[in-house]
């Protein structure tokens, strides 16, 4: 090699030096008060209701310090944005929210350092009842796979929900040695909210809701259903089946949830038939019940 | 290619760079490590280097009495090393030993924060804090490898190519990181590389000492770490490769000459050192092993060879069971070593394999090539290659093969030597420019080590965008909870008396260290594990690992909110989030 092509080997290098350092002195980062200013700017224009919608995932903790008190649970794990009207998307780009594909943004698009605030409005659904609201409405039972009777209900235990959460273990349904709970899962990594059911060796998990008329008409059923907790996901053999009963054997639904899938979603039809109160039942088993937290969620829109 | 024995004037100068080397990365580690928090393995740790250096302090005590049963008293040993007898002793050994010698003792002040009860104060140097000492050992064996680095590069290629190679093997963010815990890693990582210089001086010298010295450094490898099992394979192909010349036969030669050649050829001098003092070397360090022995060092082998395979974010998807992508361990290379040391690497290797006359300084007369090129190729893929095989665990990322990290350093040494000597072909201006490419090559380097402190598991580089990007691209952030120090002035300075916190992936250990160590308020406790742990606790942290998601959500259900007190962030990039349970209104409980 010439002292020539060496010393564009050097040269070579040297361009490549400053460039790593200067990327070290100067990295890319988020700075707090990129973060500070665009919260007051979201809080600014926020009115209640309005979903905040952050992505990547990872900024989340950094946006909940500032807009916390505006992101209850129920929004930042919730199962899709449909019944938000107003969206504000804090995002990182070129990441964007799920809930707002598809959707134009509104005019005034704000950037706070490498951070970006839009604003997204749509014609949200009308969700008309809530399995996730109505956990405590719900009527749950055991019944082992070999018997067609000998049904056992499970009663609820512990302290029920409250706005201030008492320190100690959460109440649930208790089924023998396994429970049914309301609260935030992780599916997939993400966090849902809805109700989780240990599946129990052996046995189906019964879960009834009573439906009024005026929330069921015109309706469609959405389900969401997962596998909680990684831990379990990583010991669970086989899936989980579940059966949707509506109105009593008008519509029988089998739905199978693997181990590996995300909060997979469903929409059913409802049976149009009239009643005063309509009954949906969920009948949740599993050939190789342990480590089987079967995590859902439900509504009915129009 | 010989040429005289360098001047003895010349030689000192190298011992005495290789000693400033040692002294000043240890000396640099042991004052970066003070800011940084203590891992979770390291409370593991510190806790078995308690026992070990009181097992030593017994032993000495009642051999001082001529009481010689106590070398084979299989009750003591037993009561100071059962404890984390799934690792090998050494480095838990030195640990203790140095905290024993250097700590500052206010011990019977220090109730339930040692595993063990110390009545009275002991006598120390009381030179350093408690976990400064326990250090200290991983200091000065990452600043022999620097030296190590040195003298295998200045043999190889001159002065200003081995100080870049020196510099390298430890201004690379995860190394350097590793290299400040009172783990296995680093140290590892060193004993290796010491290893295989003295396996090198032994091929190079053919001289007794330095075969020797290799078989003990290799026994001293297997009671720091497994990964030495792996070492023999490599160097012996190496050195069967390298002296294949003994089997050229010659026709005259009667039969026992040829005998006495294959003989020779596969029974060289280090080996058998390897063979005989390894073994015993392990031995010895560990009195563990010393009582059932079979059924104890099957129980050890067994532990690594069913080990649990822990959780990591790779790419945005969570591994814990394999078959995991092979694309891994060259992946996590190219986002986390320095950008420059791998360009010189590449770089390096090219040029000493075809430029080798340009690039390497003659033979010293009396000794001969060791083979240097394919050693240093081989120690540096050999860790990598072992790692991506698809059913090897890759929850510790970079750590399971940073004995990789010398012998890249010593490639890129390479290349630095090269254009020091071709960029001018004037001795003067050579002189003149060698410290100035020395310099092109270690400032991204340290800059990088600089930027990542104390945070260097959440180290990317250029190439990922930095932590910002890897965050968006779903690489691992972290593991072993170390970030909690990031938090404690906040919890030192938020909480009320006694508060129940919920420490998520720190472990207890090495909180009580930080206690120890005046890093967290004494009265902090610890509200438990898993979600009992949660629900019983008036603050509470997480970790931000993917697969650590649930605890966090937990933490929203158990304190009816999504809104964190505080948020420690690396370049905004979240480490650790703490929350506080909101107080109730008056007559709640």
């Amino acid at each position: 090699m010439s002292g020539l092509q060496a010393r564009l080997l050097l040269l070579l290098l040297t361009m490549a030096a400053v460039w790593e350092s200067v990327a070290s002195l100067w990295p890319p980062r988020i700075f707090p008060h990129d973060v500070q200013a665009l919260a007051a700017a979201v809080r600014a224009s926020h009115q209640p209701g309005d979903l905040i919608a952050v992505a990547p995932d990872w900024l989340s903790p950094l946006i909940r310090r500032e807009l916390g008190d505006l992101m209850p649970v129920e929004h930042v794990a919730r199962a899709d944005g449909r019944r938000f009207a107003r969206i504000a998307e804090v995002s990182l780009p070129p990441h964007h929210a799920a809930d707002v594909d598809g959707l134009p943004p509104q005019a005034g698009t704000q950037r706070f350092g490498r951070l970006q605030l839009a604003h997204y409005q749509q014609t949200p659904v009308v969700v008309t009842y809530d399995l996730t609201e109505h956990f405590l409405d719900l009527t749950a039972s055991q019944l082992a796979r070999s018997q067609p009777s000998g049904e056992l209900p499970c009663l609820w235990s512990g302290p029920l929900p409250a706005a201030v959460v008492p320190l100690g273990p959460m109440g649930a349904f208790v089924c023998g040695s396994t429970r049914v709970e309301r609260r935030t899962m992780e599916i997939d990594y993400q966090p849902r909210r809805g109700l989780v059911t240990e599946l129990a060796a052996g046995q189906k998990t019964l879960l009834r809701f009573s439906i009024p008329d005026a929330a069921w008409q015109g309706s469609t059923l959405h389900l969401w259903l997962g596998l909680h907790d990684y831990h379990q996901r990583k010991q669970a053999q086989g899936p989980v089946v579940v059966t949707v009963d509506l109105d009593d054997g008008q519509a029988l639904l089998p739905l199978t949830v693997s181990v590996g899938q995300g909060f997979g979603h469903h929409q059913l039809q409802l049976p149009s038939s009239r009643a005063e109160v309509h009954h949906l039942k969920l009948v949740l088993e599993a050939d190789s019940a342990p480590h089987h937290f079967l995590g859902l969620h439900g509504e009915l829109r129009r | 290619m010989s040429e005289p024995a360098r001047p003895a004037s010349s030689r000192r100068v190298d011992v005495a760079i290789a000693v400033a080397l040692w002294l000043v990365t240890s000396l640099v580690l042991q004052l970066a490590s003070r800011r940084e928090g203590f891992a979770r393995d390291e409370g593991y740790y510190f806790h078995a280097a308690e026992h070990h250096a009181a097992y030593y302090e017994e032993l000495g005590t009642r051999l001082g009495r001529r009481d010689w049963k106590a070398l084979r008293d299989r009750g003591l040993i037993d009561r100071y090393f059962s404890y984390n007898n799934e690792h090998p002793p050494l480095m838990k050994t030195l640990f203790g030993l140095s905290w024993r010698v250097l700590h500052k003792c206010s011990c019977p002040t220090e109730a339930g924060l040692h595993p063990l009860s110390y009545p009275k104060r002991h006598r120390t140097l009381g030179l350093l804090r408690a976990g400064e000492a326990m250090r200290l050992p991983a200091h000065l064996l990452a600043g022999a490898l620097v030296a190590a680095v040195y003298l295998m590069g200045r043999r190889a290629f001159g002065r200003a190519g081995a100080l870049a190679a020196a510099g390298l093997a430890i201004l690379a963010p995860r190394h350097f990181f590793h290299a400040e815990l009172s783990c296995f890693d680093a140290p590892v990582t060193a004993m290796l590389g010491l290893t295989t210089w003295a396996y090198l001086r032994a091929q190079q010298t053919s001289r007794t000492r330095f075969a020797v010295l290799a078989g003990v450094l290799f026994g001293l490898s297997l009671s720091t770490k497994h990964n030495a099992f792996f070492l023999p394979p490599l160097l012996l192909l190496h050195a069967l490769w390298l002296r294949r010349d003994l089997l050229v036969s010659d026709p005259a030669a009667p039969p026992s000459s040829k005998l006495r050649r294959v003989l020779r050829y596969l029974f060289q001098p280090w080996a058998l050192a390897m063979a005989l003092l390894g073994p015993l070397t392990y031995l010895l360090t560990w009195p563990y092993l010393w009582f059932d022995t079979v059924r104890r060092f099957s129980g050890y082998v067994s532990f690594h060879l069913h080990h649990v395979h822990y959780n990591i974010e790779y790419l945005g998807q969570n591994y814990n069971r394999p078959p995991y992508p092979w694309h891994y361990v060259p992946v996590m290379t190219l986002l986390t070593m320095p950008v420059v040391t791998l360009l010189l690497s590449v770089m390096g290797t090219a040029l000493w394999w075809r430029q080798r006359s340009q690039l390497l300084d003659p033979v010293p007369v009396g000794e001969r090539s060791g083979g240097e090129l394919s050693l240093v190729l081989v120690s540096a893929l050999w860790p990598l290659l072992i790692i991506m095989r698809p059913g090897t665990p890759i929850f510790g990322a970079e750590k399971h093969w940073l004995p990789a990290v010398p012998f890249l350093a010593l490639l890129a040494g390479a290349a630095v030597a090269f254009l020091v000597k071709q960029v001018s072909a004037r001795p003067a201006r050579q002189r003149l420019l060698a410290p100035l490419i020395v310099l092109v090559a270690l400032l991204p380097a340290a800059l990088s080590v600089y930027r990542s402190h104390p945070y260097g598991l959440s180290h990317y580089n250029v190439l990922a965008g930095g932590p910002v990007g890897a965050a968006s691209l779903g690489m691992n952030r972290q593991f072993w909870g170390y970030s909690v120090r990031g938090v404690m002035p906040f919890l030192n300075q938020s909480l009320a008396p006694s508060t129940p916190v919920y420490f998520h992936d720190a472990n207890w250990f090495q909180l009580q260290m930080s206690q120890l160590d005046g890093f967290l308020r004494r009265d902090i406790a610890d509200s438990g594990m898993e979600e009992p742990g949660v629900r019983g606790s008036r603050a509470a942290l997480v970790l931000h690992e993917k697969h650590f998601n649930k605890y966090e959500y937990w933490i929203w259900d158990a304190y009816g909110t999504t809104k964190p007190s505080a948020v420690l962030t690396h370049l905004g990039v979240p480490l650790c989030t703490v929350y506080e349970r909101p107080i109730p209104p008056r007559g709640n409980p």
